[in-house]
């Protein structure tokens, strides 16, 4: 599902939009650091502060995700659904390093404690050039 | 379209930030099936004396906008100093849409600007033009009227999702 193109864009360290919905129907567009790639069909986001976000997905899954490639001029519109959590294991231990190591680097560690890596599966991958 | 609802108003040190250090915004409307849809915007600006924002949606950004906001008019948009990550998302209700027009080109040619200065600022090594930047920054197409319900804190940190306008109990 997800072309190879698309990691890079993940990993070039420009922030996340990420679009959830509430289940009385109340739109939500928040900015996260980053989307981890897991596989071609899966993504991952940290739970850390957003609330809203988190609540959201747990009530109603469907998420939109847009991801920025200055570099070439396209934003990736990702549908996605949120799937499950998980608290321990490979993504969440790489997921609690990176936030760790940014934590550390901007003097605020142990304020962004990962609480879990939210695992969305991916349904549909759009580029959408800047014109 | 046109809808009545009550509001906010959008309190002054908002106002500033939203017209002065404000370098991305991005909007949200959902579908009738509750899916969440992305719209970029080209820039803002505060109207009626803060009971009004207008968001100006990026071309290429407004597939099945307009329908459904006649629907449901919920509408939401985020507002981000690219730098201090300082951000807002404002919260409300569609009250009216028309074509960009030239006064909203003069708000965009400010908002890409101000947002080709502060990535330049967080990210020499880009490798991009001046120009470059401005550019990804695309003009609008469409302008929504939204009266603001609510206002959240969203900067990164324990307090982002924070209500602040209605203060929370209220």
């Amino acid at each position: 599902m997800l072309p190879a193109e698309v990691r890079p864009v993940m990993e070039n360290g420009i922030p996340v939009i990420l679009a959830t919905c509430s289940r009385d129907g109340v739109p939500n567009v928040s900015i996260v650091s980053r989307v981890y790639y897991i596989d071609a069909d899966q993504v991952a986001v940290s739970f850390q502060f957003f609330n809203k976000t988190i609540r959201n997905v747990r009530e109603n899954p469907y998420a939109t995700i847009i991801l920025n490639d200055l570099v070439k001029a396209i934003r990736w519109q990702l549908e996605v659904e949120y799937d499950h959590s998980e608290t321990d294991g490979p993504v969440f231990d790489e997921m609690n390093l990176h936030i760790e190591a940014l934590a550390t680097a901007t003097g605020m560690s142990g304020i962004f404690r990962l609480r879990s890596a939210d695992i969305y599966r991916v349904k549909s991958v759009v580029p959408i050039p800047v014109s | 379209m046109s809808r009545k609802t009550d509001g906010t108003v959008i309190p002054g040190v908002l106002r500033t930030f939203l017209q002065d250090r404000g370098t991305v915004g991005i909007a949200c409307r959902r579908s009738a099936a509750l899916k969440p849809h992305v719209h970029y915007l080209s820039a803002w600006h505060v109207a009626d004396e803060g009971r009004e924002l207008v968001c100006l949606v990026q071309r290429g950004f407004t597939t099945g906008l307009l329908e459904n906001l006649r629907d449901n008019g919920r509408f939401s948009a985020t507002i981000e100093q690219i730098g201090p990550h300082e951000t807002y998302q404002f919260k409300g209700t569609c009250i009216g849409s028309r074509p960009a027009g030239p006064g909203d080109l003069e708000c965009w040619e400010r908002a890409r600007e101000r947002f080709a200065v502060a990535v330049k600022a967080v990210d020499p090594r880009l490798g991009l033009t001046h120009e470059q930047k401005r550019d990804y920054i695309a003009p609008p197409e469409v302008a929504i009227r939204m009266r603001v319900d609510e206002i959240f804190l969203q900067t990164p940190g324990p307090g982002a999702g924070r209500r602040l306008f209605p203060a929370e109990g209220e």
